[in-house]
């Protein structure tokens, strides 16, 4: 089975991961404790080895094509993580296209959601553009992320279409779902992350859910960034772990650009609180 | 029909390879066919399966590419071709020189290592990693810079050799990325797409081709380092080394399911005993290909090859 820990990009993920990782390893040296062991399941590296083919000889349609396939080689080795970041939303690009996340293989899901306006800072600072660019990023229903025309990339190409699309997909999923925010793994570190320790049936008992929590604190891992680099950073940002904030938005985006994020998200917004 | 020299071997293709060296008028035996014919749609009791790649106990490997061709490979001697229609030959020619290369390595005994590889004061360095690390890139650079290519992305090992393991040279190209061609200045306008839906290129290598079997000096295991630091090198113990060269393996999990699994962990170990194996960490951009290539030449340099 595939256990996924899915978002939309700057939501939270990263930091979902290095908690899990803090519990599962509490013994890693610190200069190794970013090596994570819970990666991006579409990584071009992981799609060569099972299946048995060079991807990138392969056009963005086969690969589309081939993502559920790919799942159930995932699913059926033994010898691969527990858990698989996710930035893709649950539905293919296009409905002839086979759905990339096969139910019947699909383990446990655990969502991280963030309010939008803090997304689209984050996410322009991580890819080095401007807010403007960003908020046009996340409202883009067609958006492919891991595919650069020109280049070739260690992702596979990643279908994360818009940020209420990509939110709401996995929202409306018949799955075994936990969905969590973003500002409540802030403001409540302990209980959000023991809702999902407890979701995902592991034993947080003995203090083992507090030091993970304590150990992976916005700062802790800001300065353990600054001392050892992160080099999963596929960004172009200096620095992956910038701010950790909720509601940074409000000193950081214009008037318009938050109307902007309201047009297109408002609705979704709403549902979720985040507007009232 | 045209006989070409790849990898040591008597290549007889009737897909047109154009860079591929020729082979010379001889009596030397053919020791690999590459025909056209009907493949069957799949391969039973297949120990490794997927859409793309199955592989049955026997060792025999089909290779479904949809819109391009099915491959069947045989007893690393026999490539049968079944066209799609109206596939382009360029496309054909891809997958031949990729994964059906490998398994052909695979069914006779080598060594292939997902690596490129150039020559640097006569003997072989292997670069090898994950695709998109930039394999083809460093070496594009290395020839840049006056060394000889002897393969791109995979790199034929014989370990049997009595004075070492040999690198075996494969095509006299490159296939880069546009961003790649771009940060080594050349211009891709009027080259060749390696697939029409692809903005990878062939960049032909001839002039600066080692055509002769070549002993292995040395292998670096290219990696992430931080964004915006220093290109880095260091070596890896035996025991890290051997993993490092076993999760190199081209095509590794359809040839497990051949059976290898101790014959590469046998060759992956004769390998790390023999040869310096290094880390390389670079940036995830182009910016410092200079400065990675000005490393690998004085590393390298200081082995004792």
């Amino acid at each position: 089975m595939l256990n996924l820990l899915c978002s939309y990009p700057k939501s939270g993920n990263t930091w979902l991961r290095a908690v899990l990782n803090e519990y599962f390893y509490p013994e890693r040296a610190e200069a190794h404790k970013f090596d994570m062991d819970f990666p991006l399941l579409f990584g071009r590296a992981m799609f060569d080895d099972l299946m048995g083919v060079e991807s990138s000889d392969l056009t963005v349609e086969a690969l589309h094509a081939a993502k559920p396939a790919y799942c159930r080689s995932v699913a059926a080795a033994a010898d691969l993580p527990a858990y698989w970041k996710v930035h893709d939303c649950y539905f293919a690009p296009r409905p002839e296209l086979p759905p990339p996340f096969p139910p019947e293989l699909i383990g446990k899901v655990v969502q991280v959601i963030r309010d939008p306006r803090d997304v689209a800072v984050s996410l322009a600072h991580y890819f080095d553009t401007s807010t403007d660019h960003a908020i046009d990023m996340m409202g883009r229903r067609s958006l492919l992320l891991g595919y650069l025309p020109g280049q070739l990339i260690d992702q596979l190409p990643q279908f994360v279409s818009s940020w209420s699309h990509n939110v709401q997909s996995w929202l409306a999923a018949p799955l075994s779902m936990l969905t969590v925010r973003y500002e409540n793994l802030l403001s409540e570190p302990e209980a959000t992350f023991g809702a999902v320790f407890d979701f995902l049936g592991l034993d947080a008992g003995g203090g083992r859910l507090e030091r993970a929590v304590a150990a992976c604190r916005f700062d802790s891992l800001q300065a353990r960034e600054q001392k050892y680099g992160y080099k999963a950073n596929t960004g172009r940002a200096a620095k992956f772990f910038r701010r950790g904030l909720a509601g940074a938005w409000r000193d950081e985006l214009s008037a318009h650009q938050v109307a902007l994020i309201e047009r297109d998200h408002g609705e979704l917004m709403r549902r979720l609180g985040y507007l009232a | 029909m045209q006989d070409y020299l790849l990898c040591g071997w008597r290549f007889r293709s009737e897909v047109p390879l154009a860079d591929a060296m020729r082979w010379p008028q001889d009596d030397h035996p053919v020791d690999v066919t590459a025909r056209f014919g009907s493949v069957p749609p799949a391969l039973a009791g297949a120990a490794f399966a997927t859409p793309f790649t199955q592989v049955d106990a026997a060792g025999n490997c089909r290779l479904e590419i949809a819109g391009v061709a099915n491959y069947l490979v045989r007893d690393g001697r026999e490539i049968t071709i079944e066209a799609a229609p109206a596939a382009a030959m360029s496309d054909i020619r891809v997958f031949l020189l990729g994964t059906v290369l490998g398994m052909l390595c695979h069914q006779r005994g080598l060594f292939p290592l997902h690596a490129s590889c150039v020559r640097i004061r006569a003997r072989a360095l292997a670069f090898c990693g994950p695709s998109g690390i930039g394999k083809s890139t460093l070496a594009a650079k290395l020839v840049e810079r006056g060394h000889a290519l002897l393969c791109d992305d995979v790199s034929v090992i014989d370990i049997r050799s009595p004075a070492g393991p040999l690198v075996w040279p494969a095509m006299p190209r490159l296939r880069l990325w546009q961003d790649a061609l771009g940060a080594l200045g050349v211009d891709p306008g009027g080259m060749e797409r390696e697939r029409a839906q692809l903005d990878k290129y062939a960049l032909p290598a001839r002039a600066a081709f080692c055509s002769e079997a070549t002993r292995l000096g040395g292998i670096f295991v290219l990696r992430w380092g931080g964004p915006r630091s220093a290109p880095r090198t260091a070596p890896l113990p035996a025991m890290w080394a051997m993993k490092a060269l076993a999760n190199n393996v081209y095509r590794h999990r359809p040839a497990l399911a051949m059976g290898r699994q101790t014959q590469l962990f046998e060759a992956a170990g004769k390998i790390a005993a023999q040869l310096a194996i290094n880390t390389l960490d670079r940036q995830r951009s182009l910016d410092d290909l200079d400065q990675v290539a000005e490393l690998v030449e004085r590393e390298s340099a200081r082995w004792e090859c």
